[in-house]
């Protein structure tokens, strides 16, 4: 690049910057209005898309300036938002993390720039600094959802061959959904005995070929548990293609069970391929979030967890339940 | 990989941004002039003025602050895909080397390996343990390309899944915390007002244009990429040059994924290939040619700072990322297109 092409762009440079004193946001506030900025990690999930629908309806209701942005599963690019954000002059942050540690430098810097925040559905890594986090408690909901599972599995009379599919371990909530399924399984050995454990990484291509691989190398898996419900098309996939995709009342039937509530699991439930389904509560998680933040603005103080305590949905108690999993509201289900 | 069809061209140490067998046209504008080999830049400075109007938050201090600082770890991957596309290759190990290195540097750091000897937590033994193994991976891509004649595409895509699949086993997939604070905090000190990481990028990219405009190892990489038979005629170590070239690419990918580690304060073992593109996104519009034999570091700067303001505009403009997305394919596309144009009108002229 010549010294002249450098003179013209200084020249741009320069004209850019005396073309722009005013370092404020550009948006107009009003006067107690809050701008909350909201930094996704991924929209990949019903889950995610439906929780910041939530948000979005909760912040609307306080008339609050909303900024959002998608990180795309990219931790990088979600600490630059973050960063962005802060440079924006929000005045709280919801953020939903990629994992328990890359967050921490996001936590900080908006420690640094006193800005309340709030994690939301995943908590972070010890030593992150002051923050609330709005989270399902995975263990036990996992630990009821498998309960349930197990129950149908005592009704075959014999041990069931079992398989998992496994988040992304760098997620606190993949990794106590996992130890959920293993406590209980270790409380039943007579029941339920793990033959594969596959990782996923949240990635349904991933599943798919965890679960058909599995399926090839034991055919006689009969309980499966998904950690996730977006990933339950790939097994349900899996399992056509291995002709073992039936309804529970067939005595071939695999036992399924999931985690989330989604529209997915939903369907599957109400058409009777679903046994069970630990249901995270968004429209409680999204209004904790929000209250938290303005209870921040306004100098309150909040604990640092609020727990969405969550419930299991089974063919038992579909009918009654049904309204209460998110699942039910969403797309062709709404 | 490397053409030998291209017109015998001797590198010149003034033509470091021109293609080959390009010829100065004494009767052209000399804004043209300027801009021949710079469109992608300019693209950009059109850009900026298109979208100030819409996006004046842009010029606040702490958003301009914001694309230095996203664009050095990124500036740092520039540079090395930029000297390996100047040889008329490519380097797609981008992701597998950033995450290897990440988790082996940090795993001796943090002590994860029970045989690992006391001595390699030291920090420096660590970091340039990383550092050699980037380099190292790098000329192991090199020695497949020039001596074994295997594609660059092949070998180095190759490279991208053994590597990263070996990161996810050596840590079943968990990422590493817990780095030590007082290393954290030297990696993010601030000096007159920017983070250490952008002074690191700024003397790798003074590095690399004196390296490409003062040196003989320059010579041979722009002699190499423009026409490798006739390099080696002219009596140029052309494999050594290969070598050496996807070794500095490496030891560049390496020393990002330290600069990312820094910054996340975690080590991970997947990263996202799309840092690929961003990188060889900004050396195309920093006017670096994807035939070889012909680069600029300056100009890298630019399609770096480029990459990264475009991302920032877009996000303050409350876009999505598939909008940033078409974005900046949409401008990496266009420079690339004048590329194509440039070296289709020097081949026209060559044959006039």
């Amino acid at each position: 690049m010549s010294w002249r092409w450098m003179r013209y762009l200084l020249a741009s440079a320069m004209l850019f910057a005396a073309g722009c004193g005013n370092n404020k946001p550009a948006a107009q506030q009003i006067d107690g209005q809050l701008r909350i900025g909201i930094a996704f990690e991924t929209l990949q999930t019903e889950y995610w898309v439906a929780s910041l629908d939530n948000l979005r309806n909760e912040l609307n209701k306080r008339n609050a300036e909303i900024v959002e942005v998608v990180a795309d599963g990219d931790a990088n690019r979600q600490l630059e938002q973050v960063q962005s954000l802060i440079t924006r002059h929000v005045d709280g942050i919801v953020l939903v993390p990629k994992d328990s540690r890359t967050c921490v430098p996001m936590i900080r810097a908006a420690n640094k720039a006193n800005i309340p925040i709030v994690l939301y559905n995943r908590g972070a890594a010890t030593g992150a600094g002051p923050h609330v986090v709005v989270v399902a408690d995975n263990r036990s909901i996992t630990r009821a959802t498998v309960s349930k599972m197990v129950e149908v599995a005592r009704q075959r009379g014999r041990k069931l061959k079992a398989a998992i599919l496994i988040g992304d371990l760098g997620d606190i909530n993949a990794i106590e959904r996992r130890e959920g399924f293993d406590e209980i399984v270790a409380e039943n050995p007579d029941v339920v005995e793990v033959v594969a454990r596959i990782p996923t990484e949240w990635n349904q291509e991933k599943a798919f070929a965890g679960i058909t691989n599995a399926l090839q190398a034991n055919p006689e898996i009969e309980f499966i548990f998904c950690s996730s419900d977006f990933l339950f098309p790939s097994v349900i996939s899996a399992l056509k293609s291995a002709n073992r995709y039936l309804p529970v009342n067939d005595p071939n039937h695999v036992v399924l069970g999931g985690f989330d509530g989604d529209a997915t699991a939903y369907g599957m439930l109400k058409e009777g391929y679903l046994d069970a389904d630990g249901v995270q509560d968004v429209q409680f998680e999204c209004q904790q979030a929000v209250d938290a933040l303005y209870k921040m603005n306004r100098g309150e103080t909040v604990d640092a967890v609020l727990p969405d305590p969550g419930f299991v949905i089974h063919q038992g108690n579909l009918e009654t339940d049904a309204e209460r999993m998110w699942g039910s509201q969403v797309g062709s289900h709404k | 990989m490397v053409r030998t069809s291209s017109p015998l061209t001797a590198p010149s140490r003034h033509t470091s941004s021109h293609t080959p067998g390009q010829i100065e046209q004494r009767s052209e504008h000399p804004l043209l002039a300027a801009l021949r080999g710079r469109t992608g830049v300019f693209c950009i400075a059109l850009y900026l003025l298109c979208i100030y109007p819409f996006c004046p938050e842009l010029a606040s201090t702490g958003q301009v602050l914001a694309v230095v600082h996203n664009a050095a770890p990124l500036l740092v991957l520039a540079l090395g895909q930029t000297f390996v596309l100047l040889l008329g290759g490519i380097d797609l190990s981008v992701s597998g080397v950033i995450a290897l290195v990440s988790i082996i540097s940090a795993s001796f750091i943090t002590r994860q390996w029970a045989w690992a000897p006391a001595w390699t937590a030291e920090p420096s033994l660590s970091i340039a343990a990383g550092l050699l193994l980037g380099a190292v991976i790098g000329a192991v891509h090199g020695f497949a390309v020039s001596v074994l004649s295997l594609p660059a595409f092949l070998v180095t895509m190759s490279s991208m899944m053994i590597l990263g699949g070996a990161a996810v086993w050596i840590t079943h997939g968990e990422r590493i915390g817990d780095l030590p604070i007082p290393l954290l905090d030297a990696a993010q000190r601030h000096y007159f007002g920017l983070d250490i990481s952008v002074w690191i990028a700024i003397s790798l990219a003074l590095v690399a244009l004196i390296v490409l405009r003062r040196t003989l190892w320059g010579q041979w990489l722009f002699a190499v990429g423009q026409n490798a038979r006739a390099a080696y005629l002219a009596g140029c170590p052309v494999t050594w040059v290969l070598i050496s070239g996807f070794a500095w690419c490496g030891a560049c990918s390496a020393l990002a994924a330290l600069l990312y580690t820094a910054r996340m304060e975690t080590a991970s073992p997947t990263f996202p290939g799309e840092i690929l593109l961003d990188a060889i996104g900004a050396a195309v519009i920093g006017g670096t040619s994807l035939s070889g034999g012909a680069a600029s570091a300056l100009g890298v700067v630019g399609g770096t700072l480029a990459i990264s303001l475009m991302a920032q505009s877009l996000t303050l403009l409350n876009l999505a990322h598939w909008h940033v997305l078409m974005a900046k394919g949409s401008v990496i596309l266009l420079a690339a297109f004048f590329d194509a144009r440039r070296r289709a009108a020097s081949a026209a002229e060559l044959r006039s």
